[in-house]
């Protein structure tokens, strides 16, 4: 027998501490999901399934009445199509913008640039949505600089006011979302190893062959990722096309908006987000499928 | 009808927190000065929270939380209603900008269902008092509860099961206007909507609650408002309204979207309430005419409505005693233009002053059907968002 005393995480293991502490610290995250998250979520789906009381508020009940309306309607279906254009255009113009410009703020050998670059391009979320969705409305307006500088290089034959519009909205949320997409991009750009590519030149590649082929596919991973984080938060936009368009610019977050806040019909506002948060479960799924593709490829 | 418009008190928490020492903390003082933080920030935060919900609501003894129409609505009723209602009774007032009732009753059938009441008293349309009883948001008061609505039209006030729901604020009238700079001519008719060479120069009211354009679309383009009954009728109504759709270059919920526009020529033309754009030409200078309509302006009113989970309904009944004087709504016309909710024999109004505030009078206006933008909610809603999203 012996007379050695135990050790603390001994001790701990002996009084079976470890294994409830264990239980306590998985148990913090659980909870902060289930309360956060799940509850929520949860309550939009039991809310979708109320009736509205026509002219009144809701009551409780349990029908699916409020989805078959969705399904047979031409126009939040056409929304739910508009919408998903709308952010495919958002994410696509960001990408061919920022892309370029991650590259070019990755490349730059002085840190200091680097990082003078990019405080100017996070600066620009430093204020509210709103307040640059107006600031465009202001740009875009028929005697501000966009159309008067349009108007004098021919572009336009007078100056008249842009906005409200589907080429003002996309230019704002372009403006918007680009920074996402751009910092997304440069972390990506900048993991990539220099002698990879140092290794395709000497071997005789073009910049543009070394580009296409060690460049692009090694940061596939921050190009589906930019363009994931843009195209989600893009379908949930709600403030620019109350800003910067008329109601045929008007997207699905801004009907679900409408029938909270204007219809008062809160069951269909629940399900036309439920419907929606399918929708980007989905582009999440195929994203992390790409996602995947990619690390398979890496190793 | 010139659609609605659009204290709590904050809870003053006291700042309980008491001074850290800074760098001469030992270990056991700093995790004390860290709990102390925690605790703090906990008090903090349920305070805040506290705030956010509204809890407590309205305004304590002594004030009155009133929410009305923004902008120089609420400017002029200040002026001309709450200043001297302050004055003679010392209550004060605390006036609030309101949107429409289509913004107002979704977010006050919410507060009101959790017992708060963000507001004591506030100006109301008819659908938006309509909507307010079927959810059972209003204080009822016994119908002889006010002396002066003997004064009052008995059409611009709202009973339901015997109870005095709302009393008459005033009434307005939504008209043709235009700015005389920059618009070549003025409109003297709504078929002017339907013209296609106003392409894309007019501003339109929106929802179909705010501006009632299914009625005037009834009444100026098809036989009759009696069409709005049925759901036929209905849908043909907004066939016909589609018509409207190229000439839209704006649909605006809130009118202050509009009315810099319309003062600046950005947007010259299209329908607007005759005493802002009044207010806007007198006391502003600028160039906008408002011309009441060869079929008739569109009628609207409001009414004077409590939340029930007010509990100053006292201080309430005073302003509505007040406000329902003869000569307080003679002065608000005069000032705001909007029509008086006294019966005629009661104002001191002239002729010239009638005329500014009303034109040819409400005999002449188109009175919107306000049952069916309740009854038939969903449908027109759904028709109306077909037809400013899809142009159908």
């Amino acid at each position: 027998m012996s007379t050695e005393e135990p050790t603390l995480g001994e001790s701990i293991i002996e009084n079976d501490i470890w294994p409830r502490t264990k239980y306590l610290i998985v148990s913090y995250p659980a909870a902060v999901l289930a309360l956060f998250f799940v509850l929520p979520l949860l309550l939009l789906v039991v809310v979708s399934t109320f009736e509205n009381i026509e002219g009144g508020f809701f009551q409780p009940a349990f029908t699916f009445e409020n989805y078959v309306r969705f399904f047979g309607s031409d126009l939040f279906q056409g929304r739910m199509i508009y919408t998903l254009q709308v952010a495919g255009l958002t994410t696509a113009s960001c990408l061919v913008i920022g892309y370029p410009l991650a590259y070019y703020i990755a490349s730059l050998d002085s840190e200091l640039w680097r990082r003078v670059y990019l405080s100017i391009i996070i600066s620009s979320l430093f204020l509210t949505f709103i307040i640059r969705a107006f600031a465009w409305q202001v740009l875009l307006s028929s005697d501000s600089i966009v159309p008067t500088v349009a108007s004098s290089l021919g572009i336009l034959q007078e100056p008249v006011a842009l906005v409200p519009s589907y080429m003002a909205l996309i230019v704002g949320m372009v403006y918007v979302f680009l920074p996402f997409m751009v910092l997304t991009l440069y972390t990506s750009i900048r993991e990539v190893d220099d002698s990879l590519q140092e290794a395709s030149r000497s071997l005789g590649a073009m910049p543009l062959t070394t580009f296409r082929n060690v460049t692009l596919p090694l940061t596939k991973g921050g190009i589906v990722s930019g363009s994931m984080l843009v195209f989600v938060l893009s379908l949930g936009v709600y403030v620019l096309p109350r800003i910067l368009g008329n109601p045929p610019q008007w997207t699905l977050a801004v009907l679900i908006g409408n029938q909270v806040g204007v219809e008062g019909n809160i069951p269909y506002g629940a399900t036309i987000s439920i419907v929606l948060l399918l929708v980007v479960g989905a582009i999440l799924a195929v994203g992390w499928y790409l996602l995947g593709g990619e690390r398979r490829v890496s190793i | 009808m010139n659609e609605m418009r659009e204290s709590s008190e904050k809870d003053r928490h006291q700042d309980s927190t008491e001074s850290i020492r800074g760098d001469t903390v030992g270990e056991a003082d700093s995790w004390r000065s860290r709990r102390q933080i925690l605790a703090t920030t906990a008090a903090g935060t349920g305070t805040a929270l506290a705030g956010c919900s509204g809890a407590g609501g309205g305004s304590g003894p002594g004030s009155l939380t009133v929410s009305v129409f923004g902008g120089a609505f609420k400017d002029i009723l200040d002026e001309t209603l709450f200043a001297p209602f302050e004055e003679e009774t010392e209550i004060t007032v605390q006036s609030e900008a309101q949107g429409g009732a289509a913004d107002v009753i979704p977010n006050l059938e919410g507060a009101v269902r959790n017992g708060n009441a963000p507001v004591d008293l506030l100006i109301m349309t008819v659908p938006g008092v309509l909507r307010g009883i079927n959810s059972d948001l209003w204080h009822r008061w016994a119908s002889d509860e006010f002396e002066n609505t003997q004064f009052i039209e008995d059409d611009l006030m709202t009973h339901d099961d015997g109870d005095l729901i709302g009393v008459g604020s005033m009434g307005w009238f939504i008209n043709l206007v235009h700015n005389t700079e920059e618009f070549g001519g003025s409109l003297t008719s709504w078929n002017s909507l339907w013209d296609s060479q106003y392409e894309e120069q007019l501003a339109m009211m929106s929802p179909a609650v705010t501006g009632f354009l299914p009625d005037i679309t009834a009444e100026v383009r098809l036989n009759g408002q009696d069409l709005l009954d049925t759901e036929d009728g209905i849908r043909e109504v907004f066939e016909e309204l589609s018509g409207i759709v190229p000439q839209s270059a704006l649909w605006y919920t809130n009118e202050a979207n509009f009315q810099s526009r319309l003062a600046s020529g950005e947007i010259p033309a299209g329908m607007l309430y005759h005493d802002i754009t009044r207010v806007l030409r007198v006391s502003q200078d600028a160039p906008v005419q408002s011309t009441f309509p060869d079929e008739g302006s569109v009628l609207g009113s409001g009414r004077w409505v409590s939340p029930r989970t007010t509990e100053n309904t006292e201080a309430a009944k005073q302003l509505i005693e007040y406000a329902s004087r003869p000569e307080t709504q003679d002065r608000i016309t005069r000032e705001l233009f909007t029509f008086p909710a006294i019966e005629e024999q009661h104002s001191s109004l002239n002729d010239e002053e009638y005329a500014r505030a009303a034109g040819p009078g409400i005999e002449e206006a188109i009175i919107p059907s306000f049952e069916l933008y309740v009854e038939q909610e969903q449908l027109v809603n759904q028709l109306w968002n077909e037809l400013i999203v899809q142009g159908q």
